[in-house]
C-alpha cells in the first residue's frame, strides 16, 4: 500500500496525535493496520506528502486538509506518522505518558495521605 | 448510470434527469439498492441509474460490491462520474479505477457554483484533453449546466462506435492523475464566515449549549406543541374523532352485522381505531415535522459537527460521533432512531445503537410525563435520573466489551456548511412521509388486528395475571402490570397510566423510582419493535429483547432492595 512507504524524513516523524491546535505539518505515512480504512483516507486526501492543519484537539481531532475538513479517532492520529512544520516542541504528552502520569501522581497523595495517619 | 462519491449531489442530479417521479434517496451513505429511472434524451428514453456514493471500486463493503456488480452485469452505455467541483483531486483515485475499465465517460463537475464562490475556476477544454473524457460543469440545485450534459449524453449515446475503445487507448497514453494534485497547497486559515461557524460550532465552549438548544427547541416546540398539539389535535380529535371515526361506526352498524367482525374494525385495538388512527393521526404528523427539521439540519450540515461533539463519550459504548445521531433522535422518538441507525456502518454498531435506543432512550413524550409525575418528589425523580443514567452507560460498555468483532478507526468528514435550499428540503420530507407510510401503516394494521384478537379472547387479562408475580418482586402492585402493557402500545400512555395510579393512591412514593425505572428502561413500544424487527431481523431484536427483559428486571430489583435498605 502506497501509504506505508517511509519517506526519508520518516526519522523525525512524529504521531499525530501528539501536535497541539493550531499547529501545521505534513502526512510522512501511515503505519498499517486492519482497522484502518486506507480507501477512505485516500479520498480525504490524507496521503503521504499532504500539508494539514490542526483546527481542535478536544473533544476529538479536528484537521483540515487542502480538500477536506474531517475529525479522527485518537487511535487513528496516533498511527499517523507527521512532519511538524513549525514549533515541534510544542506537543502533546502521549496517552500512555499521560496515564502513568496521573497514576503516579495519585500514589504520591496516596503515599503523603497514609503516611500523615 | 451515475457514479460518484458520497454527498455529491447524485440524486439530485438523477431526479432532474428523469423528471419529478424519482424516488429522493434515503439517508446519506445509506442508499444501499441503486434507484433506476427513465429519462428523455433528445427523443429518445433511456434507463437512468443511481447506485450508493462510494470512495473506492474494490473492498468488500456491502455498497462497493453492489455498485462493482452492477457495472459488470448492466455494462451501462455511459457512466457519468459525479464529483464536486471543489474537490476534484479527491476523487481521481476513484475515476481512474473506473476509466481503466473502459466504459464511455462524462466527468461531470457538480456544484460547480460553490467552487467558483472558492474562487477555483476551471479550463474545461484543458481538462477534457488532459484527462481524455468529456467534462460538463454542472449546478444540480440551480439547475445550470443540466442542458449541456444532456446533449452531450445524447451525442455519446447516439455514436455507433462504443467510445469506450477510443477512451481507453487515450488513457494508455496519457495515464492519470497529474502527480502531486492531493498534496496541493493548503489553504492559509480564511476568514471566511463559513469558516468561522465551522470553528464555532465544532468549539466545546459554544457548541455544546448550542446543541441542547436546538434539540431542545426541536423536540419542546416542533415536535412537542406544534406536532404533538396542535397538528395530532387537529387531525386525531378533530378529523377522526368527530369526522371519521362516528362515520365509520355508522357505516359499520348498517352493513356489518357479525359483532365479531365490528369489533375487530372499530373495537378498542379495532383496525381503523387503532391501527389507521394510531399510524395516520397520531404518529404521521409527528414523523412529518421530524422529517422537515431532520432534512434542515441533514441539508445545513449540522449533523457532523454534533457527531464531532459528542464523539468521545460514544466511544465507551462502542459508537462513533455517527452514533450521536440516532441516539439524539430517539430522545424524540425511539421508531425515529431505530430507522436512522442505517447510518452507522458496522452490524455491530448498529445492533449496539438498537438497543440501546430501545433500552434506555425514553421518547420525548414519556420524558415529560415520567419527569411531571416524579416532580413533586425532587428526592425521587434524581434517583430515577441517576439509576436510569448508570444503567445505560453500565449496559452500553458491557455490552461493547462482550461483543465479538472490533471497529474500525473513525474518521469523518465535516461536509461544508450550506444554507438549505427550501424547495430540496420539501422534497425530501414529502418523499420520506410517503415513504413512512408505505412501509409502516400495513404493520400498524396487522398489530392492532393481533391486539384486537388477543383482546377479544381475554389473553389480555391472562398476560396481566401472569406478569403480577414477577411485580411483586419489585414491590409493585399487580395493577402496575396494566400500565406496562400499555407502556407496550405506546409509552406515553404508559407514564399517563403512572400518573393515574399515583393520583389514586395505589402507588406509594417510595416505589414510584422503581416503577418509573423499569417503565423507561423495558421493551419500547409497538412501533419501535416493528421497525426494530425490521431493520435488525428476528433474532438480533430477540436477543435485544431478552437482553432489555433481564436489564431493566434486574435494575428494577436491585433499586428496590436499595430503596428498602436505606429505607427511603
Amino acid at each position: 500500500m502506497e501509504s506505508c512507504k517511509k519517506s526519508k524524513s520518516s526519522e523525525k516523524a512524529l504521531p499525530l496525535s501528539r501536535l497541539r491546535a493550531g499547529q501545521r505539518g505534513v502526512v510522512v505515512s501511515v503505519k498499517p493496520g486492519r482497522e484502518i480504512d486506507f480507501d477512505k483516507l485516500r479520498a480525504f486526501g490524507l496521503i503521504p506528502g499532504a500539508p494539514f492543519l490542526i483546527e481542535r484537539t478536544f473533544p476529538a481531532l479536528a484537521l483540515r486538509l487542502p480538500y477536506a475538513s474531517l475529525f479522527l479517532d485518537d487511535e487513528l492520529a496516533a498511527v499517523i506518522l507527521v512532519n511538524p512544520t513549525e514549533s515541534p516542541n510544542r506537543l502533546r504528552k502521549g496517552r500512555r505518558t499521560k496515564k502513568k502520569f496521573v497514576r503516579s501522581f495519585l500514589y504520591a497523595k496516596l503515599k503523603q495521605y497514609l503516611c500523615h495517619k | 448510470m451515475l457514479i460518484g462519491f458520497p454527498n455529491v449531489g447524485k440524486s439530485l442530479l438523477f431526479q432532474h434527469l428523469t423528471g419529478r417521479h424519482a424516488v429522493v434517496s434515503n439517508y446519506p451513505g445509506t442508499t444501499v439498492d441503486f434507484t433506476r429511472g427513465q429519462g428523455r434524451l433528445g427523443g429518445q428514453i433511456v434507463e437512468i441509474i443511481d447506485t450508493p456514493g462510494i470512495y473506492s471500486l474494490h473492498g468488500s463493503s456491502r455498497d462497493k460490491v453492489i455498485t462493482l456488480e452492477l457495472l459488470e452485469k448492466e455494462k451501462p452505455g455511459l457512466v457519468l462520474f459525479v464529483a464536486e467541483a471543489a474537490v476534484l483531486p479527491r476523487v481521481m483515485n476513484l475515476f481512474e479505477e473506473i476509466r481503466c475499465r473502459s466504459f464511455s465517460l462524462i466527468l461531470v463537475l457538480n456544484m460547480i457554483d460553490e467552487a467558483e464562490q472558492k474562487g477555483i475556476r476551471f479550463h474545461l477544454p484543458s481538462l477534457e484533453k488532459e484527462l481524455g473524457v468529456p467534462v460538463v460543469a454542472t449546478s444540480a440545485t440551480r439547475r445550470t449546466g443540466l442542458e449541456n450534459l444532456k446533449k452531450k449524453m445524447a451525442k455519446l449515446l447516439s455514436s455507433p462506435e462504443p467510445a469506450g475503445k477510443k477512451k481507453g487507448q487515450k488513457s494508455a497514453g496519457s495515464r492519470g492523475v497529474p502527480a502531486g494534485w492531493l498534496s496541493g497547497a493548503l489553504p492559509v486559515r480564511t476568514e471566511s464566515r463559513q469558516e468561522k461557524l465551522h470553528l464555532l460550532l465544532i468549539n466545546p465552549w459554544i457548541g455544546y449549549p448550542l446543541a441542547f438548544f436546538i434539540l431542545f427547541f426541536f423536540f419542546y416546540f416542533i415536535m412537542g406543541i406544534l406536532g404533538a398539539g396542535t397538528a395530532v389535535r387537529l387531525l386525531e380529535e378533530k378529523f377522526f374523532g368527530e369526522i371519521f371515526l362516528p362515520f365509520c361506526d355508522y357505516l359499520a352498524f348498517k352493513y356489518i352485522s357479525v359483532d365479531f367482525f365490528r369489533e375487530l374494525i372499530l373495537g378498542q385495538f379495532g383496525l381503523i381505531s387503532m391501527g389507521l388512527r394510531y399510524s395516520l393521526a397520531i404518529v404521521l404528523p409527528l414523523v412529518t415535522m421530524y422529517f422537515l427539521f431532520f432534512a434542515l439540519l441533514e441539508d445545513c450540515g449540522y449533523l457532523p459537527r454534533l457527531a464531532y461533539l459528542l464523539h468521545r463519550p460514544l466511544r465507551h459504548l462502542g459508537l462513533d460521533g455517527r452514533g450521536a445521531i440516532p441516539l439524539v433522535l430517539g430522545f424524540g422518538c425511539g421508531t425515529m432512531g431505530v430507522l436512522v441507525t442505517r447510518l452507522l456502518e458496522t452490524g455491530r454498531e448498529r445492533f449496539l445503537a438498537t438497543f440501546l435506543l430501545s433500552l434506555g432512550i425514553p421518547c420525548s413524550a414519556q420524558i415529560g410525563l415520567i419527569v411531571g409525575v416524579l416532580a413533586p418528589y425532587p428526592k425521587v425523580l434524581f434517583l430515577w435520573g441517576f439509576s436510569w443514567g448508570c444503567i445505560f452507560f453500565l449496559a452500553g460498555m458491557f455490552l461493547n466489551r462482550i461483543l465479538p468483532g472490533r471497529k474500525k478507526y473513525a474518521c469523518i468528514e465535516f461536509p461544508p456548511l450550506r444554507l438549505p435550499q427550501c424547495a430540496a428540503v420539501l422534497r425530501k420530507t414529502a418523499a420520506r412521509a410517503i415513504w413512512y407510510i408505505k412501509e409502516i401503516l400495513p404493520f400498524f394494521i396487522v398489530i392492532s388486528l393481533a391486539f384486537q384478537l388477543m383482546y377479544l379472547g381475554n389473553y389480555l387479562q391472562l398476560l396481566e395475571q401472569f406478569l403480577a408475580p414477577f411485580l411483586q418482586h419489585l414491590g409493585l402492585p399487580a395493577q402496575v402490570a396494566e400500565v406496562f402493557l400499555f407502556g407496550f402500545l405506546r409509552r406515553d400512555y404508559a407514564a399517563a397510566g403512572l400518573y393515574d395510579l399515583v393520583r389514586r393512591g395505589v402507588l406509594e412514593p417510595a416505589s414510584l423510582p422503581v416503577c418509573a425505572l423499569v417503565l423507561t428502561l423495558f421493551f419500547p413500544c409497538i412501533a419501535q419493535l416493528v421497525i426494530t424487527f425490521r431493520e435488525r431481523g428476528f433474532k438480533e431484536s430477540l436477543v435485544i429483547l431478552i437482553l432489555i427483559a433481564f436489564i431493566s428486571y434486574g435494575a428494577g430489583y436491585l433499586l428496590n432492595g436499595f430503596i428498602s435498605a436505606v429505607n427511603f
